[in-house]
Formats: C-alpha cells, structure tokens, sequence
C-alpha cells in the first residue's frame, strides 16, 4: 500500500523549516540518578554537551567554562513527557465535522501560554498537544519541547517526531455531531461505520492519484485534490500514527478490529478508562495505552473506572503511560505516576517509565528522551527529593543543557506576551475555573453545541 | 422648538435623495468652480519623503499636476489660491481600507454557501458604492487614493483601486482584483473551517487544488482532445490569479503568532503576501527581519495607562512596570521598522482612519522619522500597489492628488484645509471643529435636548436633537416639524470633545455631522456628499436630571 | 504485612461470592496493638494500643495489649491516624458527573439557602467507598452554584442513612457575590458584567437586611403575619449565631470585600473557605480572626502573572500570617486525593505535622466537632484508619478503617475490579 504519486512534493511536514534545537553545556554533579533505562547511579554526575548527554557516571570531570548544577542530596530524572495535553495551542478543536483528519496543532502553537512554563516548573520538558475529542476523525498533533522564552512556534516542534493524529470514541463525538448537529455518529455503531468509510474513500483516492501518476493520459482529468483524504491515507500507508481518545472496553475492540481490517499496526489508546477490561487484547495487538492516573465519574463512559488501570495493563503487558490532558494535572504528572504505587504497587520505575520512556516510546521520539542515556537529548528534572515522594519539589528543569526552570531563580510574572491594556486585577483573569477544566472538548461550547458546562469533559 | 424647525431641511433632503441627483450635484458642487485649473501659490511643499521642504507654486491642471517651482504663474482662467505657506504634500494613499465598499444584502440563499467564508471570487470593484459616505470621511482624512477591499471572513475577496473623488463608481474605480484579502478568522460559528486550524488546512487544500486546476486548464488550452474541459469553480478560479498570475495577498496578521502562521503558509505554498493590519513586531522581530515583503502597519495604539495611584504594592507595580514596557514597544513599532530599512504603510485598516494622523505623531514621539512617516502614507503605498508612475508624489505630470495643511502635518494641532483628488478641490476651510484638547469622552457632555442652525447652500435651516444615552450608549433623534418625525441618527460617538454622527437617505447618500462641544454650545460642521460641508452651530436648552 | 494481605484478599474473595454492594463493617470491640499511634494532640505513641468499645476510642495504651474481649489486630509495623477530614467536598451528591439527573449539588436560582445537602447525600453511592480508603473518613459535602446554593454538613463515610452519616455540623454556604469575568470562556460583554455584578450585590445585601428585619419583626411580637420564608428563616440562623456561615471567596478583590462585609455584619460564627489568592493578604485575614478551609492545593494559579506555586504554598502562608487552616479537596469523586492536597502543602512550606493537623484537628476544631473527631484521643468516636507509612505519600497503603467504631473493610468497586481483571479469565484464548 504504497503512495507513489507524486503530490507528495505538497506535503508541508517535508518542509523542514529551521526550528534548531539547544547545543547548551551542563554538569550536574553528585546526585541520584534515575536513568529509567539502566538503573540508578548514586552520586552520579552527568555532561551534557551541545545540548546533548555526553557521559553518565561516578566522579566525572567537570568540562572547562561550563554551568554547572550541583545535585548533591537531589534526584535527577529525565524530563517528563507528556503524551496528551493541549497547552500551548490556540485551537483545540476544528468541531465542525465528524472528520477533520486535515487539520493540524501545529499550526496553533502559541508559545506564549504561561501553562507551558507552568508545566515546565513540575519537570515537563515534552508534551504531546493533541486535537480535541469532538471529532471521530480529529486533527493532527505535534510534540513539543518547552522551550520557554522562544516566541517563534516553530522553535516548539520536536524535530524528527512520528507523525500522529487523533481519533475519539463515545460520548464526545456522539454528544457533539449526533446529539448537537443530529447527524451520524450518534452511537459507538456510527462511529466505527464512519472510520470504515472514510478509510475507504482513503483508499480510492489513492487509486485514483496511482492511476493517474502510472499514466496521466490514461485519464481525461487529475483526480481532485482532497487535503482529508490525504491525511486518512496517510494513516494507512503508516505515516500517520493514531492517538485515540476511548473509555469503553467494547470500543477499544472495536477500533483494534478496524485498524486489523486495514492493516494499521500502531495504535495508542488515549485515556482508555476501561483498557484493564481488555488488556490481554489490548497487550496481543501491540496497542499503547496512555491514560489518567485516577480519574473516574464525571461522566458515564468512565464510571467503571478504576485507579488500578495503570498496574493492570503494565502487568499484562500492556505499553503505558500516565498524561494530564489538563493545565493543571500536567504540573504534578511525577505525582500522578505516584499513584500508580498505591494502586497497584508498581515499582518506581515502573511508574516513573510510565512518564518519560513509555511516552516517549508512543510518540516515536525515544530514540531522543525518556532516559538518561549517552547521546539522547539533554532533557532532564531534578528534583528535591524522591520523584514518586509527595514531598518532592522540582528544583531544576533543563532542556538541551539549557536551564528553563530554576525555583532559585523564578520570578513570579513569567508571561512573555503583555496587552498593554490589560488592568491589574481586572476581569481579565487568566483564571482556571475549576468546573470547566474541560480542554478536550476546548472551542466547542463556542460552536454553541454544548450548553452545560458539566465537570471536566475528557 | 417645532417652531424653529424650517422647511428647508426637508427641501434638502428631497432633492439629495431623489431620482434627480445628477441635477442636484451639478447645481450645487460647492462653489461652483470656474474650471478644474488651480494654481497654488505660497506653498510650503514637501514632493517626497527625504526632500526639504520647498516654497513654490504649484498648477494643477487637467487632473495632473502641471507645473511647480517658485514662478509657475498658471493661466488666466487658473483660479488662484494663495496658501500663505501652508504645507502641501502629495495626496495620501490607503494601502488598505474598506472605503466606498458596501457588501450586498444577505440573501437567504447564501445561508447554504458551500464554502462558507471562502469569498475568493468576490470583487471589492462590484460593491463600490459612489457617494458612500466614507469616501467625504477618508478624504477628510487626507487620503485620495484607496485600495479597498470586500468585508468578510476567511476570504473576503479581491482589492479594488479607488480614488476618493464625487461622481459616478466609473470615476472612481482605478483597478480590480488587485489582491486577495485573506484572515486567520474562521468562517464563523459551526462552519467550516471554524478555528485557526481549519483555516490553514483550507488554504492548503485551496492552494494546492487551484495549482492542479491551473495546470489542468493549461494543458487543456494547449491541447484541447487530450483531457476534458475543466469544470467551472469560482472559488478556484477566484483564486487563481494568486496562484498563476501573483496576485498578491493580503493577510490580516495583527499578533506575532499571526505573522508566523502567515510566513508559514508562504514559505510552504510560495504566494506573494503584504502582511496587513500588522501589531506585535517587537515579538517576532527575527522574522520580521529575515523576510522581504511589505508590511502594512497597525493604524491602531494601545490606550495610555490611566495616572499611577500611590503607594501601589510591589506586585502592582510590577505589573505596571510591564505594561508600560509593552505601550512604549507598541509605540516604537514604526521606529522599528525604519530601523530595519523595511518599506511599510500605515493604512486606515484597523481604526477606519479616524487615528491615524494622532496616531503618526504618537510614532514620530517614539522615534519614526516624519520621512518614514510621510513615505508610509505615499511613496511606499504607491509602490506596493504599482501606482508610483502617478502617485504618491508631487511631481510633474503626476496626478494632482494633494493634501494641503495649515503647518507641518506631523505637528500637533495640524489641520488639513484642502484636499484635491485628481485636479478637483475639497475645502475645509470651514471646518471648524477644534479644541483637540479637550479630552472628555465623557458622554454626559452632550446629553440633553438641542437646537441647531445651519445655513446650507445659501438657506437657513433649523432643527432639534434630543441625544440620551441607553447603557452608556448614544442615542441620537433628530426632530422636525416639517413632517412630525424623529429620525434616528446612526453611529453616534463622543470622543475627545467631538460629537459625531450620521443619518442617511435611500441611495446611501449619508450626511454626517462632526462638532466639537464646549459647555452648552456646538460648533461644526454639516457633510454632504455631492454638496460640501456647511457650518453647523447648536446650543442645549435643557439637561437631563 | 502478609498476614495482613491475606485478611485483604479474603475479604476480597468474600465479596465476590456475596452479591452485597459494598462488604459489610464489623461493630465490635477491637485492639490495635503493637502500633506506632499518631494521636496529633498528643504526640506520637510508638507501640502502643487503641482500644474501640462501643464506637469510641476506649482507652490508649503505650504499650502492647490485648485485651480478652477484643477482636485483636496486630499493627506492627504500621501506624494509626484519626480519620482525615475534608473541609470541602461534594461527596454523595453527584454520581455521573455529565449526567445532570444525577447530580443533586446545583438547584435551579441563587438564592437557595434553606436546601440541604444532607437530603440529597446518597449513603450507597459508589463514591463513599471508593475515597474512603485513603483515610478521608469523613467530610464537609456542600451543595454549589448560585450566591446561595445551601446548606452543607459533615458526613461521615460511612452509613446507611443519612442521619447515620451525619457528624453533627451544618453550615450555610454562601458563595460571595463575584464580579468581573467568570473564566476565560465567559463571553459577557463588560457591560452586561457590570450590570449582572450589581443586580448580585443588591440581591446579596437585601437577602442579609431582609433577615435582619425578620428577626427584628419576631423578637416585637410573635403574632405576626410573616409568610413562610425558609430562605429567610435559615440566613437568620446565622445571624442568631446557630448556623456556620460557610463563606467561600477566592480572589484578592472578593475577599478584601468579604472582610470589610463581615466587620459590619459582626457575626462571629464564620469560616472562610477557599481563598485561594489568600495569600495575597494573609496578614489582613488573619486579622479577622476567623478561621479558614483552604483549597484546593492542587490546583492553577489564577492570574497569569501569579507565581506558579502560589496554590501549593497558599495554606503555608496563611498559616504563617497566623490563620487557623484546615484543607479542602473540592472534590466531588477523588475526594480520596485530600491527603496528597496536605501532601503538597506540606512540602510548600507547611510541613508534614501541620499539614496532618489541617486534614484532622484543625478541621474538627474549625467545624466545632473536636468533641468527637479529629484525634486519637479517649472518649473519641472510633474514626481512625491504620496504614503502612506516611499517609500523605502515595505510596503508603491503608490497612484497616474504623468509622464510628465500625471496622469497615478496605474495599470497594475499583479494588474489586482490580482483583477481577489483573488476571481476567476467561484471558485471550477464551477457557
């Protein structure tokens, strides 16, 4: 199933505009290394040079004219990587189709949103800014570095990251384009006749631009160009790798069969609220699950719940990892790992992988972070105490060698981007209202198709 | 008050807005000129950006300017106006604008558009409406020539080239299809695209489609029996002439990230682009610096900060501290520019025109040169839009566009008196709205009942105004005996002393009055399309409690 | 440790055998020795004994005992705290939170004073088990929206009645008038905020001079023509000083008007809650004397130039100002989170010990309930929960709960489902 037309000269992502990547140096000396990859180091120290780790070991020689971080009593991470978030992105759903496979986070990013530095100050250094779940078919997702301080968007794409796109199942699709606009999907039953149509019109398009390209004077016309339909064939000529929002067991199958039918190996399951149901087919398909720590009840699709999905899945061996998909969450996500301790009793590198390799490994970019490893990229928190301990504070966070967060060294007003109209303490409140944390479904109550404002729509 | 109301007013009216405009205008084009043949003398003229300026006379003859230098004399049937070395600069030119445009009433069809806000096709040119009153407003202004385009969100249309003149749309129209108006504004609520990335993923999706369409209807030309005769699309072909023939478009980008997108979009889909309606440049300043176009600058600053309070608390002051930071930089923008060699204007785009000389002088106070600042409103407009043959410059044989001040129009206080559009006068000598000093926005000024005199082509006419505010909004009624009806007047506003509004005929002919209050008194004047302004005077006889 | 395990999955394999809803408690009398017992007004005991009779904390020993009649439980190794309370919930009221038909916080209008939470709290929602194994035992469960929204009381986690729950506080909650924006999605225009923010005020100040004229009207004569106002009747309770005014106000400006609201008011029967830009004018609030449930910590800053752990070290800073704290979840399903909320504060500034006080004593003392809760002292109603560590780390497990003296098992549908699906079976191949 290969593309060989040659529209493929339009693809915008072989544009490589130059978003250059940090070449800072760092030593951090003497402190506990978590390395999630190989082990701990006890009073390790680590060269970073030209924004990458050079060495990791005991009693290593600090370079000449370099920063350096002593670590001495801390522990020292990769930096966190978050697989499902929307910050830093002005548009979060395009809501007004079923199918919006064309559109694209990327082009939204808004480096300018205090959330990023705010996520950074809790060891966040990647994350994931997904499209929102109104969609059956949503958009495309880019992965982010926090470079805190560029106002360039570019300067935010994570170079050599897989492409991914999103899907969403249930209620959110069904509330928005059956229950709002009376349309199909309105049931799991549209949806998954929604993805099975739309990938066949992918593979038509396909056909027809194959023909055409094998001997264009064999057709009276070029086949028209359909920026969706590229992008669905994008997905099944694997290029485009699906990040699906889901709650329900049966759904989960679902998509797994649809993705079979289709020959679509990768799949990451987003929330996946009931995967401990199906884990041994979620293990045997190879399926990635990306989930909450402990989030239950605020709507039906996520009543079963429990807390212990993360130990279920990592134990049948499933691939897992702990998001936020909230501002909020994604400060603490050490501390959501940390719950899968009490639920469950994961050891702590089986939690702490659940936030720094596994994610990576779901967004193709682990041969960059997720550990501290010789030649990946020099991403790194360092905490106070224990990551996995409710004590710990994150002290430093470090990006290519370069020291993004530093708590000795933080001042409270981080905005970069100031309305010089804005009036101290007036209405203009960057404010999180609590009841309507609800960024997966961000943008469509202004489409006006969602009237009450209920608990956090995930 | 009845009593004082005259029945000229409703003469007035009858005449402007009957089927006999032509008559009308013929009859009463202000004073009637002799001939379209001016010599200006005493002027203090500035010809271009970068030259001192220079005493001379100038003969405007024909439209064009015919001859300057110290002792052009003119003819005999010149009409001489001595300038008493009043400024005189070459006629200000609107990069962009939607002057003179009036989009046409939604009809319900349009409700199942197919591409909602994808208005390639539109042409800016179809919907110039001459005496549209914005055409009297922006020359008042100073500007002469515009380039106008539709209203609309995704894609609004195509630019049309204006001259701001009287007469019939024929005479006003120098070009179309000009550009392409483009935003980041979604096509509005539930439609697609809705948000910012839908609206990119629509621009590839056109681009690269019209691209094929465009090589289809090529080899289709060349050689007819090979494929079949491409199918009509009028949002492709709308689109088009920025694919094949560089058209340019314009995209509002009024935020740094805009700005990005924008180049984003060029850099991938290789269009020519104007960034418009431009803020935000001390954030992407990089960018800015590494790209070659024309940047088309906001028209619009930021409020100053209201007075500090006193002992504010460190956080406060912080902030404080930040915001004036951020005004200052809003304010340098112009000064940034010029500092990177960069061509830009400053069109009417974002503020209807209304600030952009205040405005001007606020740059220049941030360190613009008044070179860079008279070559935004000539010189590089003229070249960005390809006119600089016969705009943009007072120079021989260019078009008698000129604005006349009465000092330096940079200065402070600085009022136009005269415009010419294509060799034809407009005076403002009668303008008498003054008092830029005096500040007050405050509403309560001009609440209460008023009566006012004009004298209007040779007649006296009187009237009542009853002007009360709903939700710190004016409202405005005009009173008359004459026919025993209110008239509600439309978009009042009180600004910095100055009380403004409209009321408009059928065929859109719209009067407007501008005056500038001071205690119980009004002064100002009363617009006319087709006529000339007239002075007005009122006095309050009563306040509301 | 193991032999505890194995009691764990007994109880487990019971419960999949039984079709009840949730295990059933055990009354009784119990000893829990050889336990390092964490008394917080008393310091710590490091192997002693709690005995529990008839519901209560019966005697406390410093040492091992046990006692013929009692059920013994062998908490070497572990630690026993008083039941943690959450100053803030909306625990039982909201089963599905998208399904409005389940959710019985929000009553149609703002001016609802005389609805009461316990009415609505559901004893067998699935809720109550699931948080109560973290130690949150009991907690305060209010109803929202609106200036007005009601009352909320204290509950315990256990019951199967409401009045079996109830831990003997009622409060009024009145959320302070706001002004200004909502959030960031709130579309009103500046006018329209202005307008809807003094219709508020008026409304707010006319509720408070209505039900003070009510009172003047009833002490001059009790044969009146007064018609049937519970809104009234119950803002009046407050002002008789019989009801906690359960004042929630979170921003600088609000707060700054709630003070200077209550000085003239002169009521003393108050608590603030929330103040989550406390921190702002901790000094001020200290002022008032009043005490305050602060939260929730874990949380977003609420200005965009606001330190990014203003929300973790606001309780600290209060707390050093000189305010009485205790803490808030507001939380309606993760209730069980309360102890990493006390967590994080701890860590910003509070420190462990004064963290613990503010999910225990502080609260009991601030809801006037420490005769009966918030410690581990004799004469105590037997609400306390053993675990294997520090119960604010995550990783610490509960072992054992008692609420009321009831030895309530640590289960609920999430562990049962956990104990389902581990090895689920049929697995892939079917049998």
């Amino acid at each position: 199933m290969r593309k060989t037309y040659p529209i493929i000269i339009f693809s915008f992502f072989c544009l490589l505009l130059s978003a250059q990547k940090y070449d800072d140096n760092l030593f951090i000396s003497n402190g506990t290394i978590i390395t999630i990859t190989d082990g701990i180091i006890q009073e390790g120290d680590i060269i970073v040079k030209d924004g990458k780790i050079h060495k990791i070991g005991k009693n290593l020689k600090a370079p000449k004219d370099v920063t350096v971080i002593d670590a001495t009593g801390k522990y020292v991470m990769p930096g966190i990587i978050d697989a499902h978030s929307h910050l830093g992105i002005d548009a979060v759903n395009e809501a007004t189709a079923p199918v919006t496979a064309e559109v694209f986070t990327g082009d939204a990013i808004n480096p300018f949103d205090v959330g990023l530095y705010r996520a950074l100050a809790g060891g966040v250094t990647t994350s994931h800014a997904m499209h929102g779940s109104a969609n059956a078919i949503g958009g495309q997702c880019e992965t982010m570095k926090h470079r805190w301080g560029e106002s360039d968007p570019e300067m935010y794409k994570m170079e050599g990251a897989i492409r991914t796109i999103k899907f969403a199942l249930g209620e959110n699709p069904m509330r928005v384009h059956g229950e709002g606009r009376n349309i199909q999907p309105a049931t799991r039953m549209g949806i998954e006749q929604l993805f099975r149509s739309s990938f066949e019109a992918a593979l038509e398009y396909m056909d027809d631009w194959a023909a055409y390209n094998r001997d264009p004077s064999s057709v009276t016309e070029p086949p028209a160009y359909n920026i969706r339909l590229e992008a669905l064939s994008d997905i099944l000529t694997g290029e485009l790798m699906i990040h699906c929002h889901s709650y329900r067991a049966d759904e989960i199958l679902m998509l797994m069969n649809v993705c079979k039918d289709y020959g679509i190996e990768k799949i990451c399951f987003q929330h996946v609220n009931e995967g401990f149901k199906v884990a041994p087919e979620l293990a045997a398909h190879g399926a990635y699950a990306s989930i909450f720590s402990d989030w239950w009840a605020y709507k039906f699709e996520v009543y079963y719940s429990t807390a212990y999905n993360a130990t279920i899945l990592t134990k049948n061996g499933v691939l897992t990892s702990i998001n936020s998909d909230s501002r909020e969450l994604i400060r603490h996500l050490y501390h959501e790992a940390a719950k899968s301790q009490r639920y469950g009793g994961l050891s702590d590198n089986e939690a702490l992988r659940m936030i720094t390799i596994n994610p990576a490994i779901q967004l193709g970019i682990d041969d960059r972070v997720g550990s501290l490893e010789v030649g990946k990229d020099g991403d790194i928190a360092i905490f106070s105490a224990h990551p996995l301990s409710i004590y710990a504070i994150p002290e430093y966070t470090v990006i290519e060698g370069r020291i993004l967060f530093d708590r000795e060294n933080d001042p409270a007003d981080m905005r970069l981007l100031i309305d010089p109209e804005t009036e101290y303490g007036s209405s203009n409140y960057e404010e999180t209202d609590r009841s309507c944390d609800h960024q997966c479904l961000q943008g469509v109550e202004e489409l006006g198709l969602l009237i009450e404002c209920t608990n956090h729509n995930h | 008050m009845k009593t004082l109301v005259s029945t000229a007013i409703l003469s007035l009216c009858v005449m402007l807005i009957s089927s006999s405009l032509i008559e009308a205008q013929e009859r009463w084009d202000g004073p009637v000129a002799l001939s379209e043949d001016y010599l200006l003398t005493n002027a203090t003229l500035v010809p271009r950006p970068g030259v001192d300026p220079q005493l001379v006379n100038i003969w405007l003859k024909d439209g064009k300017i015919h001859q300057v230098g110290p002792n052009v004399t003119g003819a005999i049937e010149s009409e001489v106006i001595d300038l008493d070395s009043m400024y005189v600069y070459s006629g200000f030119i609107d990069g962009l604008s939607h002057t003179a445009v009036k989009a046409p009433e939604k009809k319900d069809d349009d409700k199942k558009e197919r591409f909602p806000g994808i208005n390639t096709y539109v042409q800016a040119a179809d919907q110039v409406q001459a005496g549209h009153s914005s055409i009297a407003k922006m020359r008042k202004l100073g500007y002469t020539i515009s380039h106008s385009v539709p209203k609309g969100r995704t894609f609004s249309g195509q630019g049309a080239l204006i001259l701001l003149q009287d007469g019939e749309v024929e005479d006003l129209l120098l070009q179309s299809g000009v550009s392409q108006m483009a935003k980041f504004q979604g096509a509005g609520r539930g439609k697609y695209p809705n948000t910012v990335i839908g609206v990119m993923a629509k621009w590839r999706d056109l681009y690269r489609n019209t691209s094929i369409a465009n090589k289809h209807m090529m080899q289709h030309k060349s050689n007819p029996g090979s494929s079949v005769r491409p199918s009509y699309d009028k949002t492709i072909t709308g689109f088009l002439p920025v694919v094949s023939q560089g058209q340019d478009v314009y995209f509002e980008t009024g935020s740094a990230l805009q700005i990005h997108r924008a180049m984003r979009l060029q850099e991938e889909l290789g269009f020519d682009m104007v960034l418009a309606g431009v803020d935000q440049i001390w954030m992407c300043q990089d960018a800015i610096k590494d790209w070659n176009g024309h940047i088309i600058l906001t028209d619009e600053l930021p409020d100053e900060l209201d007075e500090e309070k006193e002992d504010l608390s460190e956080e406060e002051s912080g902030f404080r501290q930040k915001r004036q930071e951020v005004y200052d930089l809003s304010m340098a923008q112009a000064a940034m520019l010029e500092k990177m060699n960069k061509a830009f204007s400053i069109s009417s785009y974002n503020t209807g025109g209304k600030d952009v000389l205040p405005n001007i002088r606020k740059m220049i106070a941030a360190g613009l040169s008044e070179d860079a600042a008279l070559a935004a409103l000539t010189t590089n407009p003229a070249q960005l839009l390809g006119i600089s043959q016969y705009a943009g410059s007072v120079d021989q044989g260019k078009m008698a566009n000129l604005v006349v001040a009465d000092k330096n129009i940079f200065e402070e206080g600085a009022v136009i008196r005269y415009v010419f559009v294509e060799g034809k006068k407009y005076d403002y000598e009668k303008k008498k709205v003054k008092k830029e000093g005096n500040a007050s926005s405050d509403i309560n000024d001009v609440l209460g009942t008023w009566e006012w005199k004009s004298n209007a082509m040779g007649t006296d006419i009187t009237g009542g105004l009853v002007i009360t505010q709903d939700d710190g909004n004016l409202v405005i009624t005009q009173t008359n005996s004459m026919d025993d009806k209110e008239r509600t007047m439309s978009d009042p506003t009180y600004e910095n002393g100055v009380l403004s509004f409209n009321f408009s005929g059928t065929d859109g002919i719209s009067f407007t009055i501008e005056a500038s209050i001071e205690g119980d008194q009004m002064e100002g004047t009363l617009s006319i399309p087709n006529a000339g302004d007239f002075g007005i005077e009122a006095e309050r006889v009563s306040k509301p409690e | 440790m193991k032999q505890l395990l194995y009691t764990l999955f007994t109880l487990i394999v019971a419960c999949s055998t039984v079709s009840a809803q949730e295990l059933k408690g055990e009354y009784g009398s119990f000893a829990l020795t050889n336990a390092e017992i964490h008394t917080i007004t008393k310091g710590v005991i490091q192997s002693g004994t709690v005995i529990i009779r008839n519901g209560k904390i019966d005697e406390i020993y410093t040492e091992p005992n046990t006692p013929k009649d009692c059920h013994i439980i062998n908490c070497q190794g572990q630690r026993i705290y008083p039941g943690f309370i959450d100053g803030g919930t909306g625990i039982a009221l909201k089963e599905v939170g998208s399904v409005s038909l389940t959710n019985d916080r929000n009553e149609v209008g703002s001016f609802t004073p005389h609805m009461k939470a316990l009415t609505a709290v559901n004893p067998n929602s699935t809720h109550i088990a699931i948080n109560r194994t973290s130690g949150v035992l009991t907690a305060v469960t209010s109803p929202s929206g609106g200036t007005f929204p009601g009352q909320a009381a204290l509950i315990n986690l256990h019951g199967y009645t409401p009045d079996q729950m109830y831990a003997g506080w009622t409060g009024l909650v009145l959320n302070y008038p706001r002004t200004g924006k909502r959030n960031r999605w709130d579309q009103r225009s500046e006018e329209d905020i202005k307008k809807d923010d003094e219709k508020n005020k008026k409304e707010f100040n006319l509720a408070w001079e209505n039900a003070q004229r009510y009172l003047d009207i009833l002490s001059k004569s009790t044969d009146n023509n007064l018609d049937y106002n519970p809104e009234i009747e119950t803002i009046a309770e407050v002002l008789r000083g019989n009801m906690t005014l359960y004042l929630i106000v979170n921003r600088e400006k609000e707060i700054r008007a709630a003070i200077e609201w209550l000085n003239k008011l002169e009521i003393s029967n108050v608590v603030l809650v929330g103040l989550s830009e406390g921190w702002r004018l901790a000094d001020e609030i200290a002022q008032t004397g009043f005490p305050a449930i602060v939260g929730p910590v874990l949380s977003n800053p609420n200005r965009a130039y606001d330190p990014y752990d203003a929300p973790y070290a606001n309780a600290a800073k209060l707390a050093e100002a000189g305010v009485k704290i205790a803490l808030r979840s507001d939380q309606e399903e993760n209730v069980r989170n309360l102890p990493f909320h006390a967590g994080f504060a701890a860590a910003y500034g509070l420190g462990h010990d004064e963290a613990i006080k503010a999910i225990t004593i502080n609260s009991a003392e601030i809801l006037g309930v420490a005769d009966h809760l918030g410690s581990i002292e004799k004469g105590k109603s037997a609400n306390l929960f053993v675990c294997d560590g520090d119960p604010l780390e995550p990783k610490t497990q509960v072992t054992q709960i008692f609420i009321g003296g009831w030895n309530i098992p640590v289960s609920n549908r999430q562990i049962r489902l956990y104990e389902e699906f581990l090895e689920r079976d049929p697995g892939l191949k079917g049998k």
